[in-house]
């Protein structure tokens, strides 16, 4: 058969793939985001009639706002806690998850079951659990002859919730990537340590973590992009309370824009934002292409 | 996936097509208008009620009413005005944040003359601001103020003060309350709004002032500090419930629902709640408003909506016509009578409304409204009122769940308005 | 990639890690550990959505009553009644399901075009456009906002149901996933089946969408939870309430005066139904997906 001449000849065609995408992406991300440092540099109460006033907004947000400098800390606690507790979590959900089991399927799904539900929904629910006169958890504390603990209004708690709800409502879907990449591992290896007289725990030291790498470290980047952008379950749940202690980055620009009408100070917190994300992330990267290379 | 997606598409088209044809329907029929609108209570029910009347009469006007909840009005209507995308009419506190974007409706109105007589002209000039020209009407007139749980009281066998005696201070009050509290066994002794607005109330009683010569911001007074002291003991004393003043925004209990359920005896907060109550407590406890607490002075801080209208309208005229039919006297009588709020119609207020319930309660804040004092109109008009009530809300939560003292909120509450009046020359 | 050069069973693999010198034919303590565990994670997660369904059906008296009961001294619909009375909750439903779905076709489309291309093509600048596309993954839509609320304004998509759906759909995060999968797909298929004549568009339709499957599905679950999740974005392109979605409404019982918790739960288990009911019917579907997608970098 003779070879026709195609419409989308090889030498055009990546191009023409990526250009609905780069049109969206470059009119709905890129260019916003450009926009979004311009901003940075002016300030006024109305988008359209703002003075050019250089870098003062960094410098008032780095040597003024110490509502900033909360922010920033809440958010590296709130992303450190999430993404080590959702690792652990989710290997150890993953690990049980994969034994043969009755109902495995059920279990597996059980635990997918919060993922599905949007992040309002998510905190109307444990803010109800979690009231203070009259939530369920201290009703049964109350039940055990135990205190009641204002959960949600006590600054040492607030955190520790938030993280843990953010947790319960995702953990699901990272247990399921663990999964496959426990399935992924040849059961030659396990069953070759087997018989060079391994025990569980070495097995799990030596072969399961350093097979699973690749799949945990997708889990780690996927895990910390969502705490970074973290923003409606807080906005319902605690916005940002008791006090600042769940003041996270997002909450203070959605503030200080919304709020203030501060739009070029909100415009420099988010630039300063997006600029540490951009080093973690390619951080991440070098780290994962190292992890690759060496697997 | 090859049978599904296309099904999918299918399906989507269909949809789109549907969305179309409504599209194109709507283009046939009368001109639109659009009222972005927020419920305190009944009120939203009333006016649809009256504009449905307005239609019957002018069949070449439709308007419709897009209602949002009042934490989400600032942001939504900010961003849509911003742009010229906004409505043709909204209910809005704050008319100052969109000075500049207003219609001037003087041109188009029947009667604009009447409105200098018939609105306080501190109102019309928050209406005109920096822009001048009359660019929407007062809706509704509200005072803060206290309520008691009069069942409480009577269970627990202690008079009411302000039965008796005039000028009640802060400090009587909570000490009956206290009385209550202990007699009936209910949690909290007061619980005031989580709103910097209603607690500037608790400043101005006590004499404070809250600009200097200049007019700029002047927050470090000995009456600001007496009523933060006054506020941060009750949670420190588990006087009031936590719940409300330590959270974030709406994010946790609003003082109200204590109120409705009957744990706190005494409640401040405003007018605007009469119907609330009257709807959702009804029979359930025996209740009532008091006058504003006394100390130096007895004001309350004032308030009330605005109904403005947005210069990128396709259809001024027919926005007028509209704001003529709800400020004719008999119209705006009727929507505050059945919406349980105070007029803002000044010869309304003069000849005194007949509301069918809740009558006593509602006079008591009519009252409330004459003792209002300058200070507290020049506060609450003032271009950064959402931004020093925002500020002092977060900073005195700050200090109540013990973050920060009350010497740092101070200097940064007053940091904050100096950076804000500085960018605003 | 080992996810497919292996295909172990993971009953196997698994006796080889925890089992290694038991016997899987009869239940031992590691077992009953495991099953202990399980019960109570399946607990915390369906005990809350459990007890709020449960709360819902009680009267502001029983949700204020202290201890609170377990069940609802009566089954009565009034919260759900009174609830639906104050916003159209069908109009909402309808926006949602529109939103949702249009969205994530368009997602799905235009993200597996441009990873198709970026994973199966060499060519001028690629891995520049690959690095433009992952630095934005990590900027949140909440933090450009305006700017994005500006653009959406100039073209004219305010308060349409189209400036929900466009914006969001380039979403670096799903060109990502695919790509990483797709990476896996061997070229030879791709070469031969150029050989065999196919045209360009004929390999990403045919071979190499239908291959990208269990990827695809896991965007596709992705996209429906954050079209139909979204709030913040809709409360901002909108503020017609024919356009509103149902996050918008539910948002709206948290009022600064009140807070009905009698209508804000019983619109919040309103709110569980579409998601809880594609999970019952498609729970085989999502977790097959997920599992199989094998998302290792």
């Amino acid at each position: 058969m003779l070879r026709k001449r195609h419409p989308l000849q090889p030498r055009y065609a990546p191009y023409l793939f990526l250009l609905p995408n780069l049109i969206i992406f470059g009119v709905f991300v890129l260019f916003p985001a450009l926009y979004n440092f311009y901003l940075s540099l002016f300030r006024g109460s109305s988008v359209f009639s703002m003075d050019f006033v250089g870098l003062q907004n960094y410098q008032q947000l780095i040597y003024q706002e110490d509502l900033f400098w909360r922010a920033v800390k809440n958010t590296l606690v709130f992303v450190a806690g999430d993404v080590i507790a959702t690792v652990v979590l989710s290997l150890a959900i993953a690990m049980l998850l994969n034994r043969p089991l009755r109902f495995r399927a059920f279990f597996r799904s059980a635990f997918f079951y919060p993922v599905l539900l949007s992040p309002v929904v998510v905190a109307l629910i444990w803010k109800w659990i979690l009231q203070y006169q009259y939530g369920a958890l201290n009703a049964v504390l109350a039940q055990f002859g135990l205190q009641k603990v204002p959960w949600l209004l006590n600054t040492n708690w607030s955190m520790t919730w938030t993280v843990a709800i953010n947790i319960w409502s995702s953990v699901g879907f990272y247990s399921l990537i663990l999964i496959a990449g426990l399935q992924s591992i040849p059961s030659v290896l396990y069953e070759a340590s087997a018989i060079d007289g391994a025990s569980p725990r070495e097995q799990f030291w030596n072969i399961t973590l350093p097979m699973l790498m690749p799949t945990l470290l997708v889990v780690v980047i996927l895990s910390l992009i969502r705490a970074f952008q973290s923003f409606d379950l807080i906005y319902v749940l605690t916005n940002g309370g008791p006090g600042t202690s769940t003041l996270l980055i997002v909450q203070y620009i959605f503030r200080n824009a919304f709020e203030f009408r501060q739009f070029g100070l909100a415009a420099a917190a988010s630039f300063l934002l997006a600029v540490v994300l951009l080093i973690l992330t390619g951080a991440q990267l070098y780290l994962g292409r190292r992890v690759n290379d060496a697997t | 996936m090859h049978k599904t997606s296309r099904l999918f598409l299918w399906v989507a088209l269909a949809a789109l097509l549907i969305f179309n044809l409504g599209a194109s329907a709507h283009a046939q029929a009368p001109v639109e208008l659009r009222f972005t609108w927020y419920n305190d209570g009944v009120e939203g029910q009333v006016l649809r009620g009256l504009l449905d009347q307005f239609e019957a009469k002018n069949p070449d006007i439709k308007v419709v009413v897009d209602t949002v909840a009042f934490k989400d009005l600032h942001a939504t209507l900010s961003a849509q005005v911003e742009v010229d995308k906004g409505p043709d009419l909204a209910r809005e506190t704050e008319p100052q944040r969109y000075y500049g974007k207003l219609l001037d409706l003087t041109s188009y109105l029947s009667d604009p003359k009447s409105f200098s007589t018939v609105y306080s002209a501190a109102l019309l000039n928050v209406l005109a601001g920096t822009q001048g020209g009359i660019t929407g009407y007062p809706l509704d007139f509200t005072s803060s103020g206290p309520f008691v749980n009069v069942s409480l009281f009577k269970k627990a066998n202690v008079a009411i003060p302000s039965d008796t005696n005039a000028k009640v201070s802060w400090t009587e009050w909570v000490e009956v309350a206290k009385k209550v509290r202990d007699a009936t066994g209910v949690p909290y002794t007061v619980a005031i709004d989580r709103s910097g607005h209603r607690w500037f109330s608790s400043v101005l009683e006590y004499g404070g002032t809250f600009f200097d010569k200049d007019g700029k911001f002047t927050i470090d007074t000995p009456a600001f500090r007496k009523a933060a002291e006054m506020l941060i003991g009750w949670h420190k004393d588990g006087l009031a419930p936590l719940e409300v003043w330590a959270g974030g925004g709406s994010g946790y209990a609003a003082a109200a629902d204590f109120f409705i359920n009957q744990q706190v005896p005494l409640y401040y907060s405003g007018s605007w709640q009469v119907s609330n109550f009257d709807k959702v407590i009804a029979d359930k406890f025996e209740w009532k408003a008091v006058p504003n607490p006394c100390d130096v002075t007895c004001t309350g801080m004032p308030g009330g909506g605005f109904v403005i209208a947005f210069k990128s309208s396709q259809h001024p005229k027919e926005v007028a016509r509209v704001i003529d039919f709800l400020t004719s006297k008999d119209i705006a009588g009727k929507f505050a009578v059945d919406s349980r709020l105070l007029p803002a119609r000044l010869d309304l207020a003069k000849d005194g409304l007949t509301y069918p319930t809740r009558a006593t309660d509602l006079s008591t804040f009519l009252k409330a409204v004459t003792l209002t004092s300058d200070e507290a109109f020049r506060l609450q008009n003032h271009p950064l009122i959402q931004a020093v009530n925002v500020e002092t809300r977060d900073r005195l939560s700050q200090v109540i769940v013990g973050e920060i003292t009350l010497d740092d909120a101070i200097k940064k509450i007053q940091a904050k308005m100096d950076d804000l009046q500085a960018g605003k020359k | 990639m080992a996810t497919d050069l292996v295909h172990s069973t993971p009953r196997a693999k698994s006796r080889g890690f925890f089992l290694a010198r038991q016997g899987a034919e009869y239940p031992t303590l590691s077992d009953g550990l495991t099953y202990l565990s399980l019960i109570i994670g399946t607990f915390i997660m369906f005990a809350p959505v459990l007890w709020v369904a449960l709360s819902s059906f009680k009267t502001p008296a029983e949700l204020y009553h202290l201890p609170p009961s377990l069940l609802p001294a009566s089954l009565t619909l009034t919260n759900y009644t009174e609830a639906l009375q104050q916003f159209p909750f069908l109009v909402y439903l309808r926006n949602s399901i529109f939103v949702t779905t249009v969205s994530t076709i368009l997602t799905l489309v235009i993200n597996s075009m441009a990873a198709f291309a970026l994973s199966k093509y060499r060519f001028r600048g690629r891995n520049a456009l690959f690095m433009i596309i992952l630095s934005t993954l990590v900027v949140p839509l909440s933090v450009i906002m305006i700017p994005v609320f500006l653009v959406v304004a100039k073209l004219n998509l305010t308060n349409s149901l189209l400036g929900l759906i466009i914006p969001p759909a380039a979403t670096p995060t799903g060109v990502f996933l695919l790509r990483q999968y797709m990476l896996t797909i061997p070229d030879e298929l791709i070469e031969s089946a150029r050989i065999d004549g196919a045209s360009e568009w004929r390999i990403y339709w045919q071979i190499v969408l239908p291959l990208a499957k269990p990827a695809i599905a896991v965007l596709a679950i992705f996209s429906v939870m954050w079209r139909w999740n979204d709030l913040l974005w809709p409360l901002i392109v909108t503020n017609r309430s024919e356009l509103f979605t149902l996050q918008i409404g539910l948002s709206s019982f948290q009022g600064d005066n009140l807070t009905q918790w009698q209508y804000i739960l019983a619109m919040t288990v309103l709110s569980l139904v579409p998601m809880t009911a594609i999970f019952v019917f498609l729970q085989k579907y999502l977790v097959k997906g997920i599992a199989t997608t094998g998302l290792n970098g």
